[in-house]
């Protein structure tokens, strides 16, 4: 079988594999983009540890979701035993409140920081609430035991 | 083949462009919807499905009724329909992606419309719908186009085509059978509570169908002298004939058990549709309309079947599919949800964007159908130059 | 799903705890309003929930202003859409006429007719409505509550044509700007999706009873468990006389109304 056209054909092809590749070589692709952690007013330390929640958090919600509607387990033990309730309320009241100084933001804004970046588009806060009232101050473990009577297991 | 879909005179070219503008309209209107929520259409918290669903059950008839052609020609060698069981597959093919969009411009979430197969729900008659609506599509379209394109080439089809041909039979059947379940599977709304919906359904798309194969082809006749043999056009206005026979028979035994019997909720749905309930006759001077077309198009199809000229078989075939598409689409819908669960009456009327997103698909289904018989006109010509 | 032995020791002894109190619970329920009596936090639990609404304490108490609704609209954020169109609603009172269309007769009983009683969700044993859900958005729970999933709803309606009681509601618009107040504790819903009574199932796993139940000034509404011999639900049931709404249609409505 002949290629035609060689001598246009393969430098064309050189160029687009170069071009294609050049988030690769140029190591933009492995750059950090720099952005810091969602804004966290209270103080509070995160439920689970930052590269845990950079690389799971997507599907920790995804299996909160179901495991409280669909399942009715509704507490979650993360890896150092604190009991948290599954449910977006537990990551607005950090994420989503307001501060000392009586700056407020929204889990929204917090979210949004890395999800525009990302591009990756939220729809979480047309249903869901995304910022606390000022008055309520997270406690660590908002679980109380005894919900988990329910069989709940950790993680 | 696609290349041939473009090329024609330029009358054709004008029609395409024309089929724009109502798509066009259609879609500003959907991207309105889309943005707003469903509240922009007529459907309220009684009538909750209307004008796209009702489009939808009309149209899923229209698309089994291919098997009225495919059926005789491949299993009982009737060889007048020759020409025409590509028309009717290509039919079947456009009609059943109207009926998909329409569903999907009902969803109040389409972006999570992969959910039905993320999470198959067997138990659901809308799981199995969805199923053979799609895989009576791919059937056509693998069919259709694989013996095209071998009668393009002059050669036979290959084997594998004809067991897939047997197969599109029964499937055809089971899409409208599939359809009528969605309803009558339903133990709050009475209307649609009976055996006897699923053989209405079948019927009505056997006179609907074929009667829009007819004018179709009478169609193609006056804008590309597309000749589908007399022989071809006589045997479908019969099938034409016996379904509205069957369908007017099926309308009559509903009265009479309804009527007959007495029984209020069985009674009160028809009463709604041909009478008024309790004040409420919006949609009877269409049911009656309906009823007569239906009635009076039989007479006119026994006649036009002797005749040469098909002036009065175009009449004819006009009125069957007018009156199924009154009766199988919303009187078949609004009369359904008119009676709500609280014994009230909830009347429905569709809204100017719900009908121009309605009218917009047709649009689309229309310029699908016609690239299609482009294609199919233009292989012809090739394989036989006039 | 590896649990630790403590954790185990931990859960059983809770688990323990939690049912020692569900017996309680329903004896204290015939006398109080139990949501103060609880222990904060123990999940109610159930083999199959039901709803026993006295139709007689209902009716007489005529300035209770629509309670059960007020309560169970603004604890979930339901919306006022402002037209009959666009409605949505989890619970509201409506004609005895409408609801047992066939069972007051003329006789004893009529004046029931044109009385209006709440009507909500049945949370049928045999629900037409999870039978026909593409997506299983909606299905059966094992204590009997028909649970909605709003997050995989395509929109589809399919479940609200099923449903003989028009009990369910679709989100026609964004409902947010018809939200008058908004309890920060629940989401709201968004357009294109389905929503219902839930028999208050986060309320449950509070260990609180429904917030309708709780709100009836003339506490005609109780809440129970059928299987639990000894709950406050079979003691009414056993002792009045009780209809369903449209009870030939096989669905085995856990919502009962005595007459």
């Amino acid at each position: 079988m002949k290629l035609y056209n060689a001598r246009y054909i393969l430098p064309a092809l050189g160029v687009f594999l170069v071009a294609v590749t050049f988030p690769v070589w140029r190591g933009v692709a492995a750059r950090d983009a720099g952005f810091k952690s969602p804004p966290n007013p209270n103080g509070e330390r995160c439920i689970e540890p930052k590269s845990f929640m950079r690389a799971q958090h997507m599907r920790l919600l995804g299996r909160w979701r179901d495991e409280v509607v669909r399942e009715d387990r509704r507490v979650y033990i993360a890896k150092d035993g604190r009991a948290w309730e599954k449910s977006l309320k537990t990551c607005v009241a950090c994420h989503g409140h307001t501060d000392a100084l009586g700056k407020s933001t929204t889990a929204a804004a917090a979210c949004s920081e890395c999800h525009s970046y990302v591009n990756a588009k939220l729809d979480c806060w047309n249903c869901h609430h995304d910022s606390a009232p000022a008055d309520i101050k997270l406690a660590a473990g908002n679980a109380t035991a005894n919900q988990t009577a329910s069989g709940e297991e950790p993680r | 083949m696609l290349e041939k879909a473009f090329i024609g005179q330029s009358r054709y070219q004008v029609w395409l462009a024309c089929l724009l503008i109502p798509i066009a309209a259609g879609l500003a209107c959907y991207f309105n919807q889309y943005a707003h929520g469903l509240g922009i259409t007529g459907m309220s918290r009684d009538v909750i499905w209307g004008f796209y669903i009702a489009q939808f059950t009309f149209l899923v008839g229209v698309a089994a009724s291919a098997v009225m052609v495919v059926l005789p020609f491949y299993s009982h060698d009737t060889r007048e329909f020759g020409r025409v069981v590509i028309l009717g597959e290509f039919l079947a093919v456009a009609a059943v992606v109207m009926c998909i969009l329409h569903i999907f411009v009902d969803l109040g979430q389409p972006t999570r419309i992969l959910n039905v197969l993320l999470h198959p729900a067997p138990q659901s008659v809308m799981f199995w719908d969805m199923i053979v609506l799609n895989g009576y599509l791919l059937l056509n379209l693998v069919i259709g186009w694989t013996t095209l394109d071998c009668e393009r080439n002059g050669s036979k089809p290959p084997g594998w085509v004809k067991p897939l041909v047997y197969l599109s039979i029964p499937w055809a059947v089971s899409i409208h059978t599939v359809t009528a379940f969605l309803y009558s599977g339903l133990p709050g709304r009475h209307l649609w509570l009976t055996a006897l919906l699923a053989p209405r359904f079948l019927a009505t798309a056997f006179a609907a169908g074929p009667a829009l194969l007819i004018l179709l082809c009478l169609i193609l006749k006056k804008t590309a002298g597309f000749d589908a043999g007399g022989g071809a056009l006589r045997k479908l206005s019969i099938t034409v004939t016996y379904a509205m026979i069957v369908n007017v028979f099926f309308i009559a035994v509903e009265f009479f058990t309804s009527y007959y019997c007495g029984v209020p909720s069985d009674r009160q749905d028809l009463q709604y549709l041909f009478f008024g309930f309790e004040g409420h006759a919006r949609m009877v001077p269409w049911m009656w309309a309906s009823l007569a077309m239906a009635v009076a198009s039989i007479p006119v199809l026994l006649i036009s079947i002797r005749r040469r000229t098909h002036l009065l078989l175009a009449v004819a075939c006009g009125m069957v599919f007018l009156s199924t598409w009154m009766d199988k689409g919303l009187g078949l819908i609004a009369g359904g949800f008119a009676i709500t669960p609280m014994d009230t009456v909830a009347d429905y009327a569709p809204t100017l964007p719900e009908v121009l997103i309605s009218v917009g698909i047709y649009a689309g289904g229309a310029l699908l159908l016609t690239l299609l018989y482009r294609i199919v006109l233009s292989v012809r010509e090739e394989s036989n130059p006039v | 799903m590896k649990i630790s032995r403590r954790t185990a020791l931990k859960l059983s002894l809770l688990t323990g705890f939690s049912l020692t109190r569900k017996h309680s619970l329903f004896a204290i329920v015939a006398s109080a309003r139990p949501s103060d009596l609880l222990p904060p936090g123990a999940a109610l639990k159930a083999g199959r929930w039901v709803m026993v609404i006295d139709l007689k304490k209902c009716v007489a108490a005529k300035d209770c202003h629509d309670a059960c609704v007020h309560a169970c609209h603004d604890t979930h954020n339901v919306p006022d859409m402002g037209n009959k169109k666009d409605e949505v609603k989890w619970i509201w009172r409506e004609e005895g006429a409408h609801l047992f269309p066939d069972q007051l007769g003329e006789y004893r009983g009529a004046e029931l007719a044109h009385q209006t009683v709440p009507a909500l969700c049945n949370h049928c044993a045999n629900p037409p409505c999870t039978r026909v859900c593409p997506t299983g958005a909606t299905f059966k729970r094992g204590d009997g509550i028909v649970v909605m999933d709003p997050h995989r709803c395509i929109g589809c309606r399919f479940c609200m044509a099923a449903c003989p009681y028009g009990s369910r509601s679709f989100n026609w618009k964004d409902p947010r700007p018809y939200l008058k107040k908004i309890n920060p504790d629940y989401p709201t819903r968004t357009k294109g999706v389905v929503e219902k009574c839930t028999f208050c199932d986060e309320r449950l796993a509070q260990g609180k009873l429904p917030a309708c139940v709780t709100a009836c000034p003339a506490e005609a509404m109780a809440f129970g468990d059928l299987k639990d011999e000894k709950s406050l639900v079979v003691k009414l049931l056993r002792e009045n006389f009780s209809i369903r709404r449209k009870p030939e249609l096989g669905t085995e409505p856990a919502v009962y109304y005595l007459v």
